[in-house]
C-alpha cells in the first residue's frame, strides 16, 4: 500500500470529480497537441517543399496562388506562360537553373505534372520501381498516389481535364502508361503524377486548345486554333518555372524584372510562406489562448475537487499521522492526486489529439492530398506532460500544505 | 477472567520489563485552560485505567501519551526513549511502530479494504507489509472474513474489531484506548473489555484505558482519577 496507490484510491473514492477534472484537462492538452501537431506538419510541409527554390515565376495573378498551385499543387494555376519567355528568363546571368511545369490534367483527384527529370532530383525523390518517364504518355507517380489509387508498373489511365475530375472531361484518346513508381519522400512528389511536358502540349493540342487556367484569353484562343494541331515553339506555353539563383543578388533584380519587362509574374516562396504562416499564426493564438484558459480552468477544478474532498478527509489524515506517517508522506499523498490527475489527463489528451490526427488527416488527404501523420510523442508534447503536471502538482499544492501543518490533536478531538 | 494475565512464561523478557511512565506532565491550552497530569506507569499484563469526568483533560492526557501533543513540562519515557524530547519527524517514526490508539469512533481511511487499512498501518510504521500476520490478526478478533470489505460496511462492533486490529498490527509497546466501552451495555463492555487485555497481552503491549465509565473501575486493579 504505497501512496501513489492510496492517492489512486481516494481519486477513484469520488469518481464524479476525478472524472471533471480529467475532462477538462483532456481537452486543453488534446487542444494544445493537435496545434503542435498542425502547425509542426504544415511548417514542415511548407518550409520542406520551398527548400532550394528560389523563385516563381508563372501568369500574371496572384503570387500567393502561384506558389500554393506551382510549389504546393494545392491552389489552381494563375494561368500559362509562353515557353519562349521561360526560355529566355533562363538565359539571364543570375539564374542558376530551371525547372518547367506544365499542367494540364488530373487521374482521380491527383495532378498530373508535365515536367522534367530535375524536378525529381530536386525533390531528391527515388525510384521504387521502373523507371523515369522517357517518351510521351509515360508516366511517373508518387509513392502516395501509388498507394491510394492501387496503380502498378504497366498500368493505364486517361487523364481528365482540370484539376475536378467529370465526366465530359476526360482525355481518353490517349491513354497514359505507368512507367515508374517514386519512393515515399514526405514531399510533394509523393501525390504527382509525373510525365513529360509533351504530353501535356500534345493531349492539348489534339484537343485544340484546352489549357489550364482561368485568365484565359479569347483572341488568344483563337490565334491558337488557326494553328492548328501542328505547335511550333513560338506557341508552346507552360505554367510555370521554379527558379534558382546563382547569386543573393537575383533576389534584387529579377523579381523586378520579370515583372516589369515579361508577361509572366514571379514570387518568391520564402516571402509567400512568410506571409501565410502570419495569417495562420492570428487564429493559432486565438486556439493556443482558449486551451491555456481551458488549461487554467482545469487546474482549478483539480484544486476545487482536492481542496474539497481533504474537508471530509481530515481525520482520514490525521488518523494516518497516528500509524506514523510524516508530515512529508501527507503532503506528497496530496500532491500525488493531482499529479495523478494531471498525468491522466494528459494521457487521455494525447489519445484524443491522436483520434483527431487520424480524421482530420482524412479529410487533408481528400482535399489537398497531404496526409498527417503524426503517431509518436513529440518532444513539444514531453514538455507539454511536465508542465501538465507541474499544474496538477501546484493545483494540489494549497490543499497539501494544509495536510502538511494539520493539527492532528485537535482533528482527531473533533472527531 | 484476568487468568491469561498470569501466564507470564508467554511473555518475553523484553516486554516484562517494558514499562511506559509519565511524571510532571503539564499542558496549557491557553493561560487559563492548564492540565496537570498524575505520574502514571503501565506495563504489559498491568494495564491501568485513566479515570475522570469530562473537562478533566482526559483526552489530552491520552494525546500527550501517544505523541500527539508535545508536553510543555515533564517527560513521557515509553520502552526507554522519552518521547518529549523527540523531534516531530522522530515522533512520527516512534508512534508508527511503538504506540497504538483506538479512538472513541472508529475511523478507517475510506478508499480502502478492511486488510488495506491493515497493510497501510504496516506500511507507514515503516514495517514489512505481511499478509499471513494480516490474517491471523483479523482471524483472532474474529473479523477474517471481513477482510475484503469496505470498513464503512462494517457493524459499529466489527469496526471497532478492525480498529483494535489496526492499532495492534505492529505490536506497539503501547496500546491506547479512548473510551472504549462509553456506548456499549454491560454485557458488551465485558467482551470489549476482555479483548483489549487479551489482545494487548498477545502483542506485547501495555494497556491504558482512558475512560469517563466508572463500571470499568471494577475490572482494573490499577487506577488513577484526573480531578
Amino acid at each position: 500500500m504505497n501512496l501513489l496507490l492510496l492517492s489512486w484510491k481516494n481519486l477513484r473514492e469520488r469518481p464524479l470529480h476525478t472524472l471533471m477534472s480529467v475532462m477538462l484537462l483532456t481537452l486543453g492538452v488534446s487542444i494544445i497537441s493537435l496545434l503542435l501537431i498542425l502547425s509542426q506538419q504544415l511548417d514542415g510541409q511548407f518550409k520542406d517543399n520551398i527548400k532550394g527554390i528560389d523563385m516563381v515565376v508563372g501568369a500574371k495573378g496572384s503570387p500567393t496562388q502561384l506558389i500554393l498551385s506551382s510549389v504546393y499543387h494545392i491552389d489552381n494555376p494563375t494561368g500559362n506562360i509562353p515557353l519562349k519567355e521561360a526560355e529566355e528568363l533562363l538565359k539571364h546571368p543570375l539564374i542558376k537553373e530551371g525547372i518547367m511545369m506544365a499542367y494540364g490534367d488530373s487521374y482521380k483527384g491527383y495532378r498530373i505534372l508535365g515536367t522534367e527529370h530535375s524536378y525529381v532530383q530536386h525533390y531528391e525523390g527515388e525510384l521504387a520501381e521502373g523507371k523515369l518517364w522517357e517518351e510521351p504518355f509515360e508516366a511517373t507517380i508518387g509513392a502516395g498516389v501509388a498507394e491510394r489509387l492501387n496503380l502498378s508498373i504497366g498500368d493505364t489511365f486517361y487523364g481528365s481535364h482540370g484539376n475536378v475530375e467529370t465526366e465530359e472531361g476526360v482525355h481518353d484518346e490517349q491513354a497514359y502508361v505507368v512507367v515508374g513508381i517514386l519512393a515515399p519522400s514526405r514531399r510533394v512528389i509523393d501525390q504527382l503524377i509525373m510525365t513529360p511536358i509533351q504530353s501535356v502540349w500534345d493531349i492539348h493540342s489534339d484537343h485544340g486548345h484546352e489549357e489550364e487556367g482561368h485568365e484565359e484569353d479569347e483572341e488568344e484562343h483563337v490565334d491558337e486554333e488557326d494553328h492548328g494541331p501542328e505547335h511550333d515553339d513560338e506557341d508552346k506555353e507552360i505554367t510555370a518555372m521554379l527558379l534558382k539563383w546563382k547569386s543573393p543578388m537575383g533576389m534584387m533584380m529579377l523579381p523586378r524584372m520579370v515583372d516589369k519587362e515579361t508577361s509572366m509574374k514571379a514570387a518568391l516562396p520564402a516571402i509567400e510562406v512568410s506571409r501565410l504562416t502570419e495569417l495562420f499564426s492570428v487564429g493559432r493564438t486565438t486556439i493556443e489562448m482558449i486551451a491555456l484558459a481551458i488549461i487554467l480552468i482545469s487546474g482549478i477544478s483539480v484544486f476545487v475537487s482536492i481542496y474539497s474532498s481533504l474537508k471530509d478527509r481530515k481525520y482520514e489524515l490525521a488518523l494516518m499521522r497516528t500509524m506514523g506517517a510524516s508530515r512529508e508522506q501527507l503532503l506528497i499523498l496530496v500532491l500525488l492526486e493531482g499529479i495523478i490527475l494531471g498525468a491522466l489527463g494528459y494521457v487521455c489528451g494525447i489519445l484524443v489529439s491522436r483520434i483527431g490526427v487520424s480524421v482530420l488527416s482524412f479529410y487533408f488527404e481528400e482535399a489537398y492530398h497531404y496526409p498527417l501523420t503524426q503517431m509518436i510523442v513529440s518532444i513539444e508534447e514531453l514538455w507539454l506532460l511536465l508542465a501538465i503536471m507541474v499544474i496538477g502538482g501546484l493545483a494540489a499544492l494549497i490543499p497539501g500544505i494544509r495536510a502538511f501543518s494539520l493539527n492532528i490533536s485537535q482533528t482527531l478531538a473533533d472527531g | 477472567m484476568r487468568l491469561s494475565f498470569h501466564l507470564v512464561d508467554s511473555i518475553n523478557l523484553d516486554n516484562l520489563y517494558m514499562m511506559i511512565l509519565s511524571s510532571g506532565l503539564k499542558f496549557a491550552y491557553t493561560e487559563r485552560q492548564r492540565f496537570q497530569f498524575p505520574d502514571i506507569t503501565a506495563s504489559v499484563g498491568d494495564p491501568l485505567l485513566i479515570l475522570g469526568n469530562s473537562g478533566k483533560g482526559k483526552t489530552t492526557f491520552l494525546h500527550l501519551l501517544g505523541g500527539l501533543l508535545q508536553a510543555h513540562e515533564g517527560e513521557i519515557i515509553i520502552n526507554e526513549t522519552d518521547i518529549t524530547r523527540l523531534s516531530i519527524q522522530d515522533l512520527d517514526r516512534f508512534r508508527g511502530r511503538n504506540i497504538g490508539i483506538i479512538f472513541q469512533q472508529s475511523h478507517f481511511v475510506a478508499a480502502l479494504t478492511v486488510r488495506e487499512n491493515l497493510q497501510l498501518a504496516q506500511k507507514l510504521s515503516g514495517n514489512p507489509v505481511d499478509h499471513d500476520q494480516i490474517m491471523d490478526m483479523l482471524a483472532r478478533l474474529g473479523i477474517a472474513a471481513k477482510s475484503e470489505q469496505s470498513t464503512y460496511r462494517l457493524s459499529i462492533g466489527e469496526q471497532q474489531r478492525v480498529a483494535i486490529a489496526r492499532a495492534l498490527i505492529n505490536r506497539p509497546k503501547l496500546l491506547l484506548a479512548d473510551e472504549p466501552t462509553s456506548s456499549l451495555d454491560d454485557y458488551h463492555t465485558q467482551e470489549v473489555i476482555n479483548l483489549l487485555e487479551e489482545q494487548a497481552h498477545a502483542a506485547g503491549s501495555a494497556l491504558i484505558i482512558v475512560t469517563h465509565d466508572n463500571r470499568l473501575k471494577e475490572h482494573f486493579s490499577h487506577s488513577v482519577e484526573l480531578d
